[in-house]
């Protein structure tokens, strides 16, 4: 009886929580549906105004292009730097692999803010600011270590002897990496490349301080919420929340998915 | 080992040692002589920081609701992720998703949506006008209690996914032990459960608080200026003041804080995968 009780008490918890944290987001759709210029709830009048604003006002299509195309050249530059570092580090077992390892990651625990100062304080000097290619190089900083992470996991996850089967079969390292490693790290080169989009698509702090006049959607957000409460943010922040929950789901499905995978194939 | 193969590591892993040290070692090394070669002399920016009567605030400020941050995520996550772990594998991953579906949603968005229900004709003024419990809009935004609220919806799925990781890593076999052998509910969790658990939520304590410490976009939107955070200080300064110097401090101050964190949690778990990390 007790036990059962346990288990309602902490299933209603649960439950308390999953509405605490989904509650504000909740309130998105209809708000950035709602007709009135003042967000008010509920709302009164439906249209899709706003997310016509979004998609034809040039400030706002403009930053949103830029944001996409940003992310796209960070995602590919983090894929290629990240795999290749990962195959250094777990394969090739390269001296001081820890250390590079541990420099690798460390943009996921220093504080944002320290790192766009810093780039902030170098780049006005060497006048680089307000540059497209600073700004994806400086989100390929934030976004690599996703790939390290999730490609390196998968290698370890790979056994070796697969690799070395090919080698004795006559494979030369070339072909085996593009027939045997590549294809077994594909899922999680997927999923790496997905979260590399993401921390380059919703960054604001180093956009902030490094792109200028150089406007992305989240920086477009940002400068608008401080001045007024345009409901055009709404419709954009549901694009965002879109975006993110489609193509982070496809990623932890495929960083699963891959692990296992690798599992089942070296046994 | 031929030549060719013993070059293969070190031109893989170029690419990255390049950028990183343009985009990430240098900017570092400029906070450090920035912060030491202030316009008089070595000192300014240490001197500053040991007399600016606002940076101490700001930073005792930052500590605390770190803490608190911390403190909240912990109370609200760990029974939630007890719920998750008692599930058979099949129905975890689906209330996982329940929980990785705000961890994915940007920061700035989630933050901004905190305003639209807190705001003076939000949600929950609105909600509570109708309802009758107060006449007029209380004012939710630009409180302490606003950027607590931000902060513990952002950083609780941290909090659950680090203490999930760790729970469906037990045997619950001992649990099952302790119950059969007699001991209560009460005594069977207290003396077995979460003893298991406590390098969990080691990590989640540690992890949370480097990551309230960085905080910036939610105390600038939802705060006053009366509760800013180190990282929203270090903007103004350099932004409104143009004042790199006293920014650079602040920023290794930070820096440092983070560092020692780091290392306290890495002393404390060694080699644990923390979930959060990757995020």
């Amino acid at each position: 009886m007790t036990d059962r009780l346990t288990r309602a008490l902490l299933a209603a918890w649960f439950g308390a929580v999953v509405l605490f944290l989904l509650f504000p987001l909740i309130f998105l759709v209809p708000l950035s549906l709602n007709e009135s210029e003042i967000l008010s709830f509920p709302p009164q009048r439906w249209s899709t105004r706003w997310y016509q604003a979004l998609f034809t006002d040039p400030s706002w299509s403009g930053a949103l292009w830029l944001s996409l195309k940003v992310a796209v050249m960070v995602t590919v530059v983090s894929v290629v730097v990240g795999t290749a570092a990962a195959i250094a580090i777990v394969r090739y077992r390269l001296p001081g692999a820890n250390y590079l390892y541990g420099l690798s990651i460390a943009p996921l625990v220093v504080p944002g803010i320290v790192i766009a100062l810093g780039m902030f304080m170098v780049f006005a000097r060497l006048k680089w600011l307000e540059s497209l290619t600073t700004l994806v190089f400086a989100h390929s900083v934030v976004a690599v270590p996703y790939v390290v992470v999730v490609v390196a996991a998968a290698l370890r996850n790979l056994d070796e002897t697969v690799e070395r089967a090919a080698r004795v079969l006559g494979a030369g390292p070339f072909t085996t990496f593009w027939l045997v490693t590549l294809p077994a790290l594909r899922p999680a080169m997927i999923a790496g490349s997905m979260f590399a989009f993401f921390a380059s698509f919703d960054d604001l702090i180093i956009t902030m301080f490094v792109s200028g006049a150089l406007e992305t959607l989240p920086l477009r957000i940002w400068n608008d919420l401080n001045l007024r409460l345009d409901p055009t943010v709404a419709a954009a922040a549901c694009v965002m929340v879109g975006m993110s929950v489609v193509g982070l789901g496809l990623a932890e499905i495929m960083r699963s998915r891959g692990l296992k995978r690798l599992k089942v194939d070296a046994s | 080992m031929t030549l060719s193969t013993r070059w293969i590591a070190p031109a893989l892993a170029l690419p990255l040692v390049l950028l990183f040290a343009i985009f990430f070692v240098v900017p570092f090394l400029e906070i450090m002589r920035v912060s030491f070669a202030g316009a008089g002399g070595a000192m300014t920016g240490i001197s500053w920081l040991a007399t600016s009567p606002i940076f101490s605030i700001v930073f005792l400020n930052t500590l605390k609701l770190s803490a608190t941050v911390t403190f909240w995520c912990l109370v609200l996550g760990y029974p939630a992720a007890c719920f998750i772990a008692m599930q058979p594998e099949r129905r975890r991953g689906l209330l996982l998703a329940l929980i990785l579906l705000p961890f994915w949603t940007s920061v700035l968005v989630r933050t901004y949506t905190w305003s639209l229900v807190l705001g003076r004709e939000g949600i929950l003024n609105a909600s509570l006008i109708w309802l009758g419990i107060t006449e007029g809009p209380t004012r939710f935004m630009f409180t302490p209690l606003a950027v607590h609220l931000g902060m513990v919806q952002i950083l609780l799925p941290v909090a659950i996914l680090t203490l999930v990781a760790v729970m469906t890593e037990l045997d619950p076999g001992l649990v099952r032990a302790a119950r059969v052998l007699g001991a209560s509910p009460f005594r069977a969790f207290w003396h077995v459960f979460l003893p298991m658990t406590t390098p969990g939520i080691v990590a989640a304590t540690m992890l949370l608080f480097i990551l309230s410490l960085g905080f910036y976009i939610t105390p600038a939107l939802l705060g006053g200026p009366r509760h800013r955070t180190i990282a929203n200080l270090i903007d103004v300064q350099v932004n409104q003041n143009n004042d790199w110097t006293t920014a650079s401090v602040m920023a290794l101050v930070l820096l440092l804080t983070t560092i020692v964190a780091v290392a306290v949690l890495r002393w404390l778990v060694p080699d644990r995968n923390l979930y959060g990390s990757a995020r």
